[in-house]
């Protein structure tokens, strides 16, 4: 897990290297002159080799120390907490809004397997992953935010304001979710041990839900877990079109001023939260499964 | 602690020493229990835990017990498709169990396996001439037309036909996939082959038509079979001497008849009591219950490997392993209190 | 004779595939008093399984029971809406199932998928099922049954999971259980303690059995009478001893050929059944056994044996014996 980071670090530093341009320019304006630049270089150690840099930077990451953003003069750490947590928000609205409408679907499609309601559901699904972000956001925005007017078209707030955003990258992941619920639940369905409560006489619903759901659990479980990272990806997009106060927003601008230090904390908070994620999808997996012990 | 087991219960017709094709001495075969992050060995699955025996020329050893006793890994063991643990394999006269895999090739094509599973032991997508056809093409046995010719010759051994040739497995029932599976251990023209559990997995009417094709070509061909099966009445009827097993151990070897006769060992007679016979009067034989299960393979009891189950154990059975020594007629037992 | 508990009147089940119409059920009659014990004997594809999820109701698509009158003490089955079928199943009529490595909930305490049945049935509060529970573990023979209810299936062995299996089906007192191979995936010493338990609960709980098998060692442990099925269709009928010893159809007489003898002190060659078992997609015409039969007439490849009781106990279904 450290290594993992460890490489996350260096990949992104050496990303950042390569991209043309000089970040010293960036920071001091366009009119300003070689000594101001100079200057600036000096103080932000921009002059001495990447190794150096990279040192440098990394000893201070282990003290917890992120740096300081060349556009704002604020330190990394002060702004990232302030946007995390609105992430985190609307990360889990996500994630809420993924569970409440991929699993009742995937069991639904699994029941009406093959009949006429299960291919609409997953031609709808297949729509719903092809679909890119921010074509679905802009749609939603148009429509409910702008024509309907029933809620508002950005920023940060309440539950009015995360429905849309949330929505947005929702429709794209749930839809991967009612995939793997429709073919797991399919799986478990034909397990002798579904055969046993039948036979116990259980009614379908106490089957399904109580036999057969708990079971098809865990493949949903490792799908949620490896689809942390394009949720990741899918809520930088959505922060920029719906203006969410986020690490996505301050990543796109970051990246526009070619400020390195945020950009490297952004990633960094990113990966040790994908990171801390997939850890947490392992435990859920033992708590699910007794078969599993650590 | 070493055991040595000296088999001699070839009767009296096969001389000691004299004419073996295989000679399995304190064959062992241990896998690792892994367990954590970092993989560390925390035991050993003594699957195969000491087991000597012996098979002549034309006869067939039948190596019977119940599941995980090893009887499989055994099997496998002896044709190094897993690398043994420790103990000597000796193919006439050749120190098996020391050769690289490139000096094991001549001997793999004497020694043939043939499969429970004849659902998925065949390459679904290759036609059956191709499947029998390779291991001929591989060993060099034949070359152009005399190819199709061995091919169709092995189909007729085995009661199929040309046409069946040109099929895939899916094709086939599961009889006659077994069949397609001998074809394919007999192309290379074996001496001795392993039959594990090959009728296990088939309806009794062709589980018979198995058998006494098997039962055929060991006559035909002069084939030395070890015949590897949990059904006694099946491992009886086809074996000439057998090998019962239990958790790693072999705990009787005797000519097939008198092991069903007399068993020597509690776990034998236990077993051969707990077979359902399709008879109603007659003598109905007294049945001895075992309790509880079969104990971990990955820390078998000590002494003797079924004292907990044991309705004769003593103190001595928990405290010492006992040796497997002839009772007379070369039929031997592994029990402190065997007579 | 006794008033039947289940009889099962010319009961159809076919599967409705695209390779075509398989009759894997085709015919089969049989009745069943109380206390009493039934073999189910027959091969793979010959129907015994079909035959006993249809008496459950769980035939699902592409299978459906064509025809036929499953009466359980009088009353169709087939005429239940699901609702009432629901009340039966577990209640009156449970079923131990072939593998008990796969057929309990991995993810369910045993104790709870035992007290689920009682509670649904009997209607009581949770803490009295859980207290059946227990009750039964102790009586089909699990040591430790109260450390053992809070357990896991995977923390348990083969045999010791099929005595749970058998504790959930007896657990509500059914009038008929069907046991479907149930010591097949079995050793054979754990399976001598199945049959054991199955013969000791036989006489407890005076439950009328249905054993279903291709083991005719097992039939002659525990049934009184055998019915022999071939094709979706029973061939033979009678009690356990005229079957074994004095049996009249080719295909019993096939199988009990087929079968190597434990007690034969001379080597004998088998003597296997030729051929295969029929396509139930496209069966023969006439007798379905006739491609495989050495006794067969000209008569049994052009029309089907109707079957006839050559004594009040004996059915047999073949030319050779038909007026």
């Amino acid at each position: 897990m450290i290594i993992t980071l460890f490489f996350i670090v260096l990949i992104a530093f050496v990303i950042n290297f390569v991209v043309p341009g000089n970040p010293a320019r960036t920071i001091a304006g366009p009119k300003a002159s070689p000594e101001v630049i100079k200057a600036i270089e000096e103080k932000y150690d921009l002059n001495k080799p990447v190794y150096v840099q990279f040192e440098h930077y990394f000893v201070n990451l282990l003290h917890g120390d992120l740096g300081i953003s060349y556009r704002t003069n604020e330190t990394v750490n002060s702004e990232l907490r302030t946007a995390f947590p609105k992430t985190m928000y609307l990360g889990f609205s996500v994630f809420f809004l993924n569970v409440l409408i991929g699993v009742p679907t995937g069991i639904y499609a699994a029941i009406k397997r093959s009949k006429f309601m299960d291919h609409v559901i997953l031609i709808s699904s297949l729509v719903g992953t092809s679909a890119p972000t921010f074509w679905i956001g802009y749609i939603l925005l148009f429509i409910v935010g702008y024509k309907l007017s029933l809620l508002p078209i950005g920023g940060y707030g309440g539950i009015s304001h995360v429905i849309l955003p949330a929505l947005t990258v929702s429709l794209a992941s749930a839809a991967g979710y009612v995939r793997v619920v429709r073919t797991s639940m399919l799986e478990v369905l034909g397990t002798d041990y579904v055969r046993t409560a039948e036979a116990k006489g259980l009614s379908q619903s106490t089957v399904i839900l109580k036999h057969a759901f708990r079971s098809s659990v865990i493949p949903l479980i490792t799908y949620a877990g490896m689809d942390l990272g394009t949720l990741m990806g899918g809520l930088i997009v959505t922060e920029g079109i719906f203006g969410w106060p986020g690490i996505g927003q301050m990543a796109v601008t970051a990246i526009n001023y070619q400020d390195m230090p945020t950009i490297m904390g952004v990633v960094l908070v990113a990966a040790v939260a994908v990171v801390i994620a997939n850890f947490v999808v392992d435990i859920i997996y033992a708590l699910v499964d007794p078969r599993i012990s650590y | 602690m070493a055991i040595s087991i000296e088999d001699k219960s070839e009767g009296k017709a096969k001389k000691d020493g004299e004419n073996v094709l295989l000679d399995v001495r304190n064959l062992k075969q241990y896998f690792p229990v892994k367990k954590g992050v970092l993989q560390q060995v925390v035991g050993q699955v003594k699957a195969v835990d000491g087991v000597s025996f012996r098979v002549f020329p034309g006869e067939t050893l039948g190596l019977v017990g119940e599941s995980g006793c090893g009887k499989t890994t055994t099997g496998r063991s002896i044709l190094k498709l897993t690398e043994p643990t420790s103990g000597e394999i000796i193919y006439k006269g050749q120190h098996l169990e020391k050769l690289s895999p490139r000096g094991m090739r001549p001997f793999r094509r004497e020694m043939q396996i043939i499969f429970q599973d004849p659902y998925s032991s065949l390459n679904p997508r290759m036609l059956v001439y191709d499947i029998i056809s390779e291991p001929i093409k591989i060993h060099h046995l034949a070359e152009g037309k005399g190819v199709d010719k061995r091919v169709y010759e092995l189909l007729d051994l085995v009661g199929l036909n040309r046409k069946h040739a040109k099929r895939y497995p899916h094709e086939f029932s599961g009889g006659q996939r077994q069949r397609i599976g001998v074809a394919r251990a007999l192309a290379v023209e074996p001496e001795l082959v392993i039959c594990d559990e090959p009728v296990s997995a088939l309806d009794v009417s062709i589980q018979a038509q198995i058998i006494n094709l098997l039962e055929d070509l060991q006559n035909e061909l002069h084939l030395s079979y070890i015949f590897i099966a949990h059904d006694l009445s099946v491992v009886k009827h086809i074996s000439d001497r057998v090998a019962v097993m239990y958790l790693g151990r072999i705990v009787e070897v005797a000519v097939s008849s008198a092991l069903y006769a007399e068993p020597k060992h509690p776990y034998t007679q236990a077993l051969l009591s707990a077979i359902p016979e399709p008879q109603v009067s007659g003598m109905k034989k007294q049945r001895i219950l075992l309790q509880g299960d079969v104990p971990s393979p990955i820390n078998p009891p000590a002494g003797c490997h079924f004292h907990t189950r044991c309705r004769f154990a003593q103190e001595v059975c928990s405290r010492e392993v006992p040796a497997l020594k002839d009772l007379g007629n070369g039929h031997l037992a592994a029990c402190h209190l065997a007579k | 004779m006794a008033e039947p508990i289940l009889e099962v009147k010319d009961l159809r089940t076919y599967f409705y595939t695209e390779a075509g119409i398989v009759k894997a059920v085709n015919g089969v009659n049989f009745r069943l008093e109380k206390g009493q014990s039934l073999g189910v004997v027959g091969e793979s594809g010959s129907g015994k399984s079909i035959t006993a999820l249809s008496v459950m109701g769980l035939i699902k698509p592409p299978g459906k029971v064509v025809s036929g009158e499953i009466l359980l003490q009088g009353q169709n089955l087939l005429k239940k809406s699901r609702k009432e079928l629901e009340k039966i199943r577990g209640n009156d009529i449970a079923m131990i199932f072939q593998d008990p490595m796969t057929s309990l909930n991995p993810v369910l305490r045993v104790g709870e998928q035992i007290a689920e049945a009682v509670v649904l049935h009997r209607k009581v509060k949770r803490k009295e099922g859980w207290n059946v529970a227990l009750e039964m573990l102790k009586k089909v023979g699990i040591p430790e049954a109260e450390d053992r209810i809070r357990r896991f299936p995977h923390e348990m062995s083969g045999g010791m999971r099929q005595r749970v299996m058998i504790a959930i089906a007896l657990s509500c007192n059914p009038k008929v259980l069907i046991a479907d191979e149930p010591t097949t995936a079995l050793d054979v010493t754990i399976q001598a303690q199945i049959l054991d338990l199955i013969r000791l609960l036989q006489k407890d709980f005076e439950t009328a059995t249905i054993m279903i098998t291709h083991d005719l060692g097992v039939v002659a442990e525990v049934c009184k009478n055998v019915m022999v099925m071939y094709a979706g269709q029973p061939v033979e009928y009678s009690d356990v001893t005229t079957v074994l010893e004095q049996p009249k159809h080719p295909y019993t007489w096939g199988l009990l050929s087929s079968l190597p003898k434990l007690n034969a002190s001379e080597k004998q060659r088998l003597t296997p059944i030729d051929g295969m078992p029929p396509d139930l997609g496209n069966l023969p015409e006439g007798c379905a056994f006739a491609p495989r039969c050495p006794h067969k007439k000209p008569v049994c490849e052009r029309q089907e044996p109707a079957g006839k009781w050559l004594n009040p106990g004996h059915f047999v279904r073949c030319h050779l014996y038909e007026a």
